[in-house]
């Protein structure tokens, strides 16, 4: 065979690192089983799409006082079994945004590793309430190391906000959208929950057939919060 | 069913015309949903988030159209393996949809899930399901291909993709999941038709497919990068690579079959720098079709493609051409002779075709409809009866192959070819005689 036609980023496949962060606090308690019901029903979105799964690579991560990582950035195909979160605690931001760092380096470390072509980061994250980290601003700290500018690979931000989620701490962290949830009772709560995870996944789906974040575009049950600078 | 000639209501319908019925889809891509029409088993409404432009409009047209203007063979493939379009939707005056055929039953699958208790059903079976590693497909439940399974997949891929750049069809969407396919079989079909450009369509992303020589979306696509994506598809389907450069996938075949001239054609599709130095897919199918051959043909990956070209039992349940069998199994149609075209043996008479029943001329918007099966006799050129249906031209410079003639008469039998043979020698002899012996008197 002769000489490929093209070189350098021709044939590199590319790779978005997706982030699923999910507030675990005491107050999600009530929701926990759909919680972990929901996340099964993801990944298996993602096993039985070969195209979506070699696009998205999804680590999901947990917050509640402490920070978890449930799922590291792991071929499908080595997955065996997907843990299930619990609930409980406090809603500390702080170390969830500094996990959030460390994360992504080593993770677009391994993917670049592999030949991957990496596009920005996307975070997705789903919270119920306001940050509990002392002082007040605190996390904010955290967070503005994570989106430095002068720091590459800054992960977009797109939330969801339900329960007693704050439009003013979704409007600071959002890069790309924000949503929040139109009814914050418990009942409301949980449609508003499988409907964040349902954007988040068919996002992702549409993000693999364009090889590009497709941002969604409106979300049941919720209201756009519309952002001072967008980023995207 | 027949995908495009089944349809019998015209080729411009309303919103009403089409009532909604189950919803397969919503938000996906360029379509705000896409739904069973109730009332009419097997077709699908697709409606646009947006009404076409008016340019838009008239492609989708001729493109509704374009079968009309096809030999029979052409239009029974397109029956049997494509979702081509056969109706607008229109709505205000604009076209707000397109209805187009459901894939048959036999490219469904159920492909199994691992971590939730949720129910699998049949879903649309895609080639992202023939381009895996075999453990893969098997952990989902799916029958791990075979070696006839894919070359059937693969030749079947050649045949529509020739097809449609016969008629300068550029459909540029080749992707994992735009073609399905049978498992039991390995027949295809291709859906997503409706946005195929004639001649040429905009630049769109090919997820997995980027063609190295149409990267930047400054160049409109044509047929030239479609050849590269079914060369592509090509050797990613016979040996089950689905890696982003198909070098390594062609780096899989057989030394055999990469030595062989489909081989050299992939290869040279696949290297090219010039994208009108690619083949066409007239010459890759034909040399397919001769190094798959029974006796000739050679096993390709050897990991995932192995043994001989059989056409099973499933494979011939007598809906159309099969490969040749080597294993004496029984194959519906004559395997195909002769390159490129092979299957394509005559024309159909669309013009003074016998009106419907009533004797009315059709009515606007409805489309003439081959009645003739593939393999009729030969017959005059197609003219389309649309007006707005003009038939395809090449505007691509033409490549250095012309294209096979769909009436290209049948060889004699070797017999009378000898005894023609035989009495023309005899006569140029006489003739040398008559000259060499009164005009120059040599003899």
């Amino acid at each position: 065979m002769t000489e490929n036609p093209s070189s350098g980023t021709a044939y590199k496949r590319k790779a978005l690192p997706a982030y699923l962060v999910l507030d675990t606090s005491g107050s999600m308690e009530p929701y926990e089983a759909l919680l972990n019901k929901t996340l099964l029903s993801i990944y298996d979105t993602l096993y039985v799409s070969p195209q979506v799964s070699e696009f998205v690579h999804l680590s999901v991560l947990s917050f509640s006082t402490m920070p978890h990582v449930v799922t590291p950035m792991t071929d499908i195909e080595d997955l065996e079994s997907l843990p299930s979160v619990t609930c409980s605690g406090l809603t500390n931001f702080g170390p969830m945004f500094h996990l959030l760092r460390g994360r992504i380096e080593s993770d677009l470390l391994m993917l670049r590793d592999a030949g991957s072509q990496v596009v920005r980061p996307v975070v997705f994250l789903l919270t119920d309430g306001i940050p509990t980290d002392e002082p007040d601003d605190a996390w904010l700290a955290d967070y503005q190391e994570l989106r430095d500018p002068a720091w590459k690979p800054r992960p977009q931000f797109i939330t969801y906000g339900f329960g007693q989620a704050s439009e003013a701490v979704l409007k600071r962290i959002s890069t790309a959208a924000a949503y929040l949830a139109e009814d914050a009772s418990e009942e409301a709560t949980a449609a508003a929950l499988t409907g964040a995870l349902t954007s988040m996944l068919n996002s992702l789906v549409a993000s693999a057939k364009s090889r590009r974040l497709e941002i969604p575009q409106a979300v049941k049950g919720y209201r756009s919060v519309p952002l001072d600078d967008v980023e995207f | 069913m027949n995908t495009w000639t089944g349809w019998t209501s015209g080729t411009v319908v309303t919103l009403p015309e089409v009532p909604e019925g189950a919803t397969l889809a919503e938000a996906k891509g360029e379509s705000q949903k896409v739904y069973e029409i109730a009332g009419r088993p097997g077709w699908l409404a697709k409606l646009y988030r947006q009404p076409l432009t008016a340019p838009e409009e008239d492609r989708l047209e001729a493109l509704i159209s374009l079968p009309s203007g096809m030999p029979g063979a052409d239009v029974a493939l397109l029956d049997r393996q494509t979702a081509w379009p056969v109706a607008r939707i229109v709505g205000a005056g604009r076209t707000v949809g397109v209805v187009m055929a459901r894939a048959p039953g036999k490219f469904f699958a159920t492909v199994q899930k691992k971590f939730s208790q949720d129910a699998s059903t049949p879903e649309p079976l895609p080639l992202d399901w023939l381009i895996a590693a075999n453990e893969s497909i098997t952990k989902r439940g799916l029958r791990a291909p075979d070696a006839a399974t894919r070359t059937r997949a693969v030749w079947e891929l050649l045949r529509i993709g020739a097809l449609f750049e016969r008629h300068d069809v550029v459909y540029a969407d080749w992707s994992y999941s735009n073609a399905l396919w049978d498992q039991d079989t390995g027949e295809v079909f291709v859906i997503d038709m409706d946005t195929c450009g004639i001649h040429h369509r905009d630049w769109i992303e090919s997820p997995g497919g980027e063609d190295p020589l149409f990267q930047d979306g400054s160049r409109a696509l044509t047929t030239y990068s479609d050849r590269y994506k079914v060369a592509m598809l090509t050797v990613r389907c016979l040996t089950g690579h689905r890696g982003a450069d198909p070098h390594a996938a062609y780096g899989r075949l057989e030394p055999g079959v990469q030595q062989s001239a489909f081989g050299k054609e992939l290869e040279r599709v696949l290297d090219a720098t010039d994208p009108t130095d690619r083949p066409e897919l007239a010459d890759l199918l034909t040399t397919f079709e001769v190094c798959y051959a029974p006796g000739r043909r050679q096993a390709a990956d050897g990991t995932n493609v192995s043994g001989e070209v059989r056409v099973r039992g499933r494979a011939s349940r007598g809906r159309g051409d099969e490969l040749p069998d080597s294993g004496g199994g029984h194959t519906a149609n004559p395997p195909p002779s002769t390159p490129g075209a092979a299957n394509v043996t005559g024309w159909v008479p669309l013009r003074g075709r016998p009106r419907p029943s009533s004797g009315a001329p059709p009515a606007s918007g409805s489309r003439p409809r081959p009645t003739s099966s593939p393999g009729t006799a030969p017959a005059p050129a197609p003219q389309p009866t649309e007006p707005r249906a003009p038939r395809a031209t090449r505007t691509t410079p033409p490549a250095a192959r012309p294209t096979v003639s769909a009436t290209r008469p049948r060889s004699p039998s070797r017999g009378r070819r000898l005894g023609r043979v035989t009495t023309q020698l005899a006569a140029l002899l006489g003739v040398a005689y008559l000259i060499a012996h009164f005009l120059l008197g040599w003899l």
